[in-house]
């Protein structure tokens, strides 16, 4: 069991070695140190808040997946199960449309956040009568995510007619070059978001158990999930504003930590599957920038090249 | 509905014309329901498949099956069933039918769930031996009756005035089902047990009282 802990200790060395040089400017490596050079300024202005930015944002990906797989009970739920990314994206596209605040801006990211909360809010009040149960939810969430997905097709035709291109990414997952304030602000994102889940870690274990029995141990499970629900969708406001939709990382991880680590408590598999998930995103990215330089893959789609054989391989360990 | 005889026993939980079903759905039972339980003893629930035992079991929790009357509790003016789960984990501890589990946790860690609530009853080491399992196991990876008796040890280790238990028996051999029975009745000296049961031969020789629902009520 432990073998597997300090290889993946080591993965995540290598990664935070290896990226940092993948990319379609070689680096010198002695330059680094003298700030007029430009390996200097492509390492620690673009290159290091970039590995800072995917290093969170595969955490709290893997986190929130692993957090949603236990929490309702289903081992296919991922982060974007209850269409929070696609209400996010509808935010995002109408600010930029009819507002004229393009992505990544703070009243585009407003909306994006408004649309998620009112995602759940509808989401709670629909699926908690009559009986509040995780199936409810995540059937009620899948079915807004068809529903809102549609629509977002919808603002992406018009938007591409006005504005043009570019909206793929939405949907493949991209990042952006984000200054340190940026990065900092994703990393501190990413710690919250560790701590808060992490700590209701048993709340989501004794609600595995279903809600009656849970309750005899002193969780009241409808409060617990919607609080659960509006701080996960709050904090995937935040990430499919920065990223969109970066698929599998979400799925696979906290699956792949299941199985490689057996886990003993839900505490362990957090913080198992952050530091994974931030790996593997970071690896992704770098990957993504390494392969055709200079062109750069959305890395949506390397997490799902790289994610679908790994999940294949545990399917297939598995049975 | 059977009558209970009532004796001079200090009342602990007292249902008040209970009528359980589901919601939109018909209820259960026809004639609502009147009885009191004891502060301490074994007592049965039986009836016939679908007579309602596991919903009328499931109303005291908090989940909504009870379409009206009340569960009033000794010296607590809220009706059980409106009982927060904070005040709910205080009094009952509950082992359900098909209880719902984590395939890679081990009994050691599904037990550690019961201690959100206080300190344990029992030595972990010690009920694990007495069970017949070993902490380190996984429930994945155990019998039926194993895994049985690890959920069972969950509700045994959590401080309660009212253990409920819905086919505690299920899945168990005759002889683990006599020592779970002995277990029981050793129990119920300081506290009152409420099981829902079909194993009646048992039910003769350890309960003190039986309340019995059918559905011709």
């Amino acid at each position: 069991m432990n073998r597997q802990r300090i290889l993946l200790g080591f993965a995540c060395l290598v990664v935070l070695g290896i990226v940092p040089g993948l990319g379609a400017e070689k680096l010198v490596f002695s330059e680094l140190w003298d700030p007029s050079t430009v390996s200097a300024r492509i390492f620690w202005d673009l290159r290091l808040p970039r590995l800072v930015l995917t290093l969170s944002l595969g955490g709290i990906l893997a986190l929130v997946g692993g957090t949603y797989q236990s929490l309702f009970r289903n081992p296919l739920c991922e982060p974007y199960v209850l269409g929070i990314s696609s209400a996010v994206l509808l935010g995002v596209i109408s600010s930029e449309l009819f507002l004229q605040h393009p992505a990544g801006t703070p009243v585009s990211i407003s909306m994006g956040m408004l649309a998620a909360l009112g995602l759940v809010a509808v989401l709670i009040v629909f699926s908690a009568s009559p009986l509040g149960s995780p199936e409810r939810v995540v059937l009620f969430g899948m079915s807004a995510n068809f529903v809102l997905s549609s629509l977002l097709f919808l603002a992406l035709s018009m938007q591409s007619q006005n504005v043009g291109g570019g909206t793929l990414k939405w949907f493949f997952g991209f990042l952006p070059w984000p200054s340190w304030q940026e990065g900092l602000w994703a990393v501190g994102g990413g710690l919250v978001t560790l701590v808060i889940l992490g700590s209701a870690s048993q709340a989501l274990e004794v609600l595995r158990l279903g809600d009656a029995v849970a309750r005899t141990l002193g969780v009241a499970p409808v409060a617990t999930r919607n609080l659960l629900l509006v701080f996960t969708s709050l904090v995937m406001a935040g990430v499919v504003a920065f990223s969109g939709t970066i698929g599998f990382v979400g799925l696979v991880i906290p699956q792949v930590c299941r199985f490689l680590f057996r886990p003993n408590s839900m505490k362990e598999l957090m913080l198992l599957s952050f530091v994974m998930g931030a790996a593997f995103l970071s690896l992704a990215d770098g990957l993504s920038r390494a392969l055709v330089p200079p062109y750069e893959f959305p890395v949506g789609v390397l997490t799902t090249l790289l994610g679908g054989p790994l999940f294949l391989w545990v399917l297939w360990k598995k049975k | 509905m059977g009558s209970v005889e009532e004796k001079m026993k200090p009342v602990m939980l007292k249902a008040v014309q209970l009528v359980v079903g589901f919601e939109k759905g018909s209820p259960l039972n026809q004639v609502p329901l009147n009885f009191s339980l004891p502060q301490k003893g074994l007592v049965a629930l039986t009836g016939t498949n679908g007579s309602g035992k596991t919903t009328l079991l499931r109303s005291l929790l908090g989940e909504k099956t009870l379409l009206s009357g009340n569960w009033f509790w000794d010296g607590i003016s809220i009706p059980v069933q409106k009982w927060s789960a904070g005040n709910l984990s205080k009094h009952i501890a509950y082992l359900p039918q098909e209880p719902l589990y984590e395939s890679t946790q081990t009994v050691q860690d599904h037990w550690r769930l019961a201690s959100k609530v206080r300190s344990f009853r029992f030595d972990l080491q010690n009920l694990a031996s007495e069970l017949g399992l070993s902490l380190n196991q996984r429930l994945g990876e155990m019998s039926s009756g194993q895994r049985q008796r690890a959920f069972l040890g969950r509700v045994l280790l959590q401080p309660c005035q009212l253990m409920i238990l819905d086919e505690p028996t299920n899945h168990l051999d005759t002889e683990l089902k006599q020592d779970i029975w002995r277990t029981l009745k050793q129990l119920s000296q300081g506290q009152l047990i409420w099981l829902a049961t079909h194993d009646t031969e048992n039910v003769t020789s350890y309960c003190d009282e039986m309340i019995s629902l059918s559905s011709t009520i």
